[in-house]
């Protein structure tokens, strides 16, 4: 189980820094399952904790292993190169023993097929320790142009995670962003976020959240998100969230059957319009 | 108490001027000579500027204004006693001040003080102009209400096509171009559009492509919002008022720090005749 373990964990960590790095750096709102839902319906019984997009620390199940796959095409069309799009795909997987989980994920975001993001990351958490389940996040991200001379620049930042799971609610703290490389270009760099959430488990209202976030951006800019998920039958739920900075409102479907799930989620953008989502999450034991 | 209703009969006078300058000019504007047109105004006097306007000979003739008179039909200034020819297209201020005027405006040639200057009320007037036999051959109207961002600009006539009453001949410009053709007319009279580039833009100072180019095409009697988003959906930088027809953004917030590298957006909020139409597009910006 040992050798298992340490070959998941090499397999994470190639993925993560082998291969052509970085998503959306400053994606508006999170991919996969949780994007319908703006991040803030985190169960570490439920397909948002063993989400691959998630922190480890999300994660307490009995669930071994799983694969999530996630696509997104951001806001409408506009109106110029209404052929080109803004989109981005995502790949990842957890594997859990003994209290550990890891985490791995890689996406390439392209934006009009001129520029792309590429980001991988690993995240290891423990939800052995009482009290408290801690994780580390590793990011590695590159990004550029298709053509043109100028060469891809490439950045890392780690990250701490931390679930508090209580009877009827979990505490979620993150400090993310925490640069370990810069990159050479100005613009190019996340800020520093700090997020603090607080989740319920599933109730008689379905599921609730609310997550606060400020991140360095210049001045300090501070978001909230507040949404509710509610499951009509046992395999058929709804979620809804609210964002503030900019206003954003997100709905999404989704369709779960034992370890398997398959959530489409909507965001619209006052200004920017809606953006499309659609997320494939499976895990087995 | 006293200063509002005096305000709101000196509107209610400038309204019934309007609309009576609106009937004596549907003659005129029947004339075939009728050539004089007033292309841009300055009513809103500075410090080193007195009040002017512009006149065009739109005709293809020349034009002699010498006993030509404008203002009310209670209180008119003659224009010249003497013979003042116009060439066919050429472009004439008249002022106040002369000399303060072309302190201002050096490069503008053509520039002629009346003897006596009948003054431009600073938020709506009405002024017509007669020829020597006394032929009404221009109207030309204004409202503060008909702009949302007039300081102390000039306004410029966009369209030649529609009568000077109207608040579709005019634009608060940019810049004021007195002795020149109005930079609004090309891009001001037509219908809405916005345009960017290059896409990707570089403002890296390596000399290429630096710059984006957001140009803009509005109706006359359109107000517009012109703002760059960037893809976490923040508002990034407004373009500051009033728009011109040619904005050089290089790629810093308005707080002056280096826009983020990726996607962005530049949208357009144009307001016109109370509907209100958004032109977005999509570039990318990488340094």
């Amino acid at each position: 189980m040992e050798m298992r373990f340490t070959f998941a964990g090499i397999v994470a960590a190639a993925l993560c820094w082998w291969t052509p790095a970085s998503g959306a750096s400053r994606e508006p709102f999170p991919l996969g399952y949780s994007m319908a839902g703006s991040g803030t319906i985190l169960q570490q019984q439920g397909i948002s904790g063993r989400e691959a997009f998630t922190p480890a620390c999300a994660y307490a199940d009995s669930f071994r292993y799983g694969i999530s796959l996630a696509g997104v095409d951001y806001f409408d069309p506009m109106d110029n190169m209404e052929s080109s799009h803004l989109a981005q795909v995502a790949v990842g997987g957890m594997y859990s023993l003994r209290g550990f989980t890891a985490k791995a994920y890689v996406s390439h975001f392209d934006a009009l097929r001129v520029y792309f993001e590429q980001e991988g990351q690993l995240s290891v958490g423990a939800s052995c320790i009482p009290f408290v389940n801690p994780s580390v996040e590793l990011c590695g991200y590159r990004a550029g142009l298709y053509q043109g001379s100028d060469p891809a620049q490439t950045r890392a930042d780690v990250g701490v995670s931390a679930m508090v799971p209580f009877r009827y609610a979990a505490v979620s703290l993150t400090c993310c962003h925490i640069p370990v490389k810069n990159a050479a270009i100005a613009g190019y760099d996340t800020p520093l976020t700090l997020r603090a959430g607080v989740h319920t488990t599933v109730n008689a209202l379905g599921s609730q959240g609310i997550l606060c976030e400020a991140a360095s951006d210049g001045p300090w800019r501070f978001r909230v998100s507040i949404g509710e998920e509610f499951w009509l039958l046992r395999k058929l739920g709804l979620s809804a969230a609210f964002t503030t900075n900019p206003v954003i409102v997100s709905f999404g479907v989704i369709l779960a059957w034992r370890g398997a799930a398959v959530s489409a989620g909507f965001v619209d953008h006052p200004v920017l319009g809606w953006s499309k989502g659609l997320a494939i999450d499976w895990a087995g034991k | 108490m006293c200063c509002a209703q005096a305000k709101k009969q000196k509107e209610t006078v400038a309204a019934v001027a309007l609309i009576l300058a609106c009937f004596l000019a549907i003659p005129a504007a029947g004339q075939s000579d009728s050539a004089l047109r007033v292309t841009e105004l300055f009513p809103r006097a500075q410090s080193d500027c007195p009040e002017w306007f512009e006149i065009t000979n739109a005709s293809g003739a020349p034009l002699d204004l010498k006993n030509w008179k404008y203002g009310h039909a209670d209180d008119t200034c003659l224009i010249s006693s003497s013979d003042y020819v116009l060439p066919a297209g050429g472009i004439a201020v008249l002022t106040k001040d002369r000399t303060l005027f072309s302190a201002k405006y050096p490069a503008v040639s053509l520039v002629l003080q009346p003897a006596r200057w009948k003054a431009m009320d600073n938020y709506h007037d009405t002024l017509f102009f007669w020829d020597s036999s006394g032929a009404l051959r221009e109207s030309v109207g204004w409202d503060y209400r008909w702009f949302d961002s007039w300081t102390n600009q000039s306004l410029a006539r966009v369209s030649l096509a529609t009568s000077a009453l109207v608040k579709e001949s005019w634009v608060v410009a940019s810049r004021p171009s007195p002795g020149q053709p109005n930079a609004e007319a090309t891009w001001r009279a037509t219908g809405a559009d916005l345009d960017i580039g290059p896409i990707p833009f570089t403002p890296n100072n390596d000399g290429k492509d630096d710059y984006l180019s957001i140009r803009i095409s509005l109706p006359a009697a359109s107000s517009a919002v012109v703002s760059v988003y960037g893809f976490d959906g923040r508002k990034y930088l407004d373009l500051p008022q009033p728009l011109s027809s040619q904005y050089l953004w290089n790629g810093s917030l308005s707080s002056g720090s280096p826009a983020p590298v990726g996607p962005f957006f530049v949208v357009a909020e144009i307001t016109c005749n109370g509907t209100r139409q958004v032109l977005r597009k999509k570039g990318v910006l990488w340094r």
